[in-house]
């Protein structure tokens, strides 16, 4: 464990060292280097104008192809342009959210302006250690259902799964073993309502197999709905997916980041392949709950709880 | 092309920048992520998903030197690919730093401060500062880059044995270095 430990803290050298030894070749290599330099001189331009082309091919082709892998097309059987353009969209709330957040200097605590000091009695209170971290969001994802009740729309289930590069690691959060510059995926806010029947089944893209149980949860990224309801007349279903739609969200931004105690982190790790820790919205009026209320969410902290509630209702 | 062209090719969004990583740096960065994981496939897609790191990255960053930001990345990643899939069974470039690396650092769970990466991190460096220049090549590339000290030897021109041993005195001395500043992780 010290070994991984500083195996990371390795990782996070002076870039000059790093860049000093990074191109270093044996004699042996550079005489190959060089006859291979040779031999593409003697083939000619052509030769390498084919390679550069396959190396083109290649590098788009698998960036293209991995952009499309986190895209949504391949992840919700939902036509794109379907997706709702919601006004309340969490996004909104979380930019009004983060723009009243500021660190402290020196530290690694959060200060929010509106109030929301409030939270932190509440951490308090619940014992769950909790630190701020400076991140960039690379990607949100947002995954949920309206479930269009004529007289009560509320949504159905939600998720939110962003990308994450961590920029400061407060030492609260140093035994996680995560490093400065790591790219995590928060999941954020997940909750079913009980609805009359079964609507829908989170199905596995990778496996092609419904959730069956916590093992199954291991790509959250890969979701994706199977509606079986047979009342599904009833309601409309519109979907409410988005992906890269939080652009006031997008870029350098400060998250709230929880703990709970250690076992049930490692609990996490065997759960969630790449999902480190749950984050939290934080509301933007100091009232616990605004947001998740207002978005028929129910504020959670415990994810293995949520996640088990999860493989209760769609198995 | 130089690194700042190659950073103004993704400020711009151009797929060329990719393309001109790949053909200045690839073969460094496949490098890293071979010696960490022994897997042509796995070292690939590390490779790739590296890139496309890069890529959402820069910008807003714009990394200097580029060389070093892209070897982390694709370094981390080949780490955390190692810690999600089951490699005990092969013997990995990056297990066997773990084990060479193994009781350099003092555990004490009942301590409250814990030393972060970060710190360590400066600590390494200093502790590398005051090392020559042949020592802190064969740290670097041992455990940043995870070569063999077969591989090692051979930029280095000594033997094998050499390398090895030159290993063990730099740990021993990392350890004294850390253990006489009380970092405890």
């Amino acid at each position: 464990m010290n070994s991984k430990k500083i195996m990371k803290a390795i990782g996070s050298i002076d870039d000059q060292k790093v860049a000093k030894f990074a191109n270093l070749t044996c004699d042996a290599c550079k005489k190959k280097n060089n006859k291979e330099d040779n031999l593409m001189k003697r083939i000619g331009v052509w030769l390498s104008a084919a390679a550069a082309v396959l190396i083109l091919g290649v590098g788009i082709f698998g960036i293209r192809h991995i952009i499309i892998e986190h895209g949504i097309s391949s992840h919700v059987h939902v036509p794109e342009e379907q997706a709702s353009e919601d006004p309340t969209m969490l996004g909104f709330a979380l930019n009004e959210l983060y723009k009243n957040a500021r660190m402290e200097p020196d530290t690694d605590r959060i200060v929010f302006d509106n109030g929301l000091e409030s939270w932190r009695t509440f951490y308090d209170e619940h014992n769950i250690s909790y630190a701020a971290v400076k991140g960039e969001v690379i990607s949100t994802k947002y995954y949920g259902y309206w479930l269009n009740d004529e007289n009560s729309p509320t949504i159905s289930w939600g998720a939110e799964v962003s990308e994450v590069r961590l920029e400061n690691i407060p030492t609260e959060l140093n035994k996680l073993g995560l490093q400065a510059g790591a790219t995590v995926y928060v999941l954020d806010s997940v909750k079913m309502i009980p609805a009359d029947g079964d609507f829908f089944k989170l199905m596995s893209s990778k496996t092609g197999r419904s959730i069956e149980n916590i093992e199954d949860l291991t790509d959250v990224d890969s979701f994706r709905f199977e509606i079986t309801a047979n009342d599904f007349e009833h309601y409309s279903f519109t979907p409410y997916v988005k992906n890269n739609t939080l652009p006031k969200v997008m870029g350098e931004s400060y998250f709230m980041l929880i703990c709970t105690s250690e076992s049930v982190q490692s609990q996490l790790s065997d759960i969630y392949d790449s999902i480190y820790y749950c984050a939290v919205s934080v509301p933007t009026n100091g009232e616990y709950g605004y947001i998740h209320d207002k978005l028929g969410f129910q504020f959670d902290l415990d994810i293995i709880r949520i996640a088990e509630e999860m493989v209760a209702y769609f198995s | 092309m130089e690194d700042d062209e190659i950073i103004k090719l993704f400020i711009e969004r151009s797929e060329q920048g990719i393309v001109e990583l790949s053909s200045k740096y690839g073969r460094v960065l496949m490098k890293v992520a071979m010696n960490a994981l022994g897997n042509v496939q796995d070292a690939e897609e590390c490779v790739n998903d590296a890139y496309l790191g890069l890529w959402r990255a820069i910008p807003p960053a714009r990394p200097n030197p580029l060389l070093s930001y892209a070897c982390k990345v694709v370094r981390n990643i080949s780490i955390d690919r190692y810690n999600r899939k089951d490699y005990r069974r092969l013997q990995t470039g990056y297990e066997a730093c773990l084990d060479d690396l193994e009781g350099v650092l003092v555990s004490d769970d009942n301590v409250e401060d814990m030393i972060n990466e970060k710190q360590l991190a400066s600590y390494i460096d200093c502790f590398l500062n005051q090392r020559n220049e042949t020592d802190q090549l064969v740290f670097v590339r041992r455990f940043f880059f995870m070569d063999s000290c077969k591989d090692i030897a051979i930029i280095t021109g000594f033997s094998n044995a050499a390398i090895r041993k030159r290993l063990q005195r730099i740990k021993a001395d990392l350890k004294r270095f850390l253990e006489e500043r009380e970092v405890i992780v």
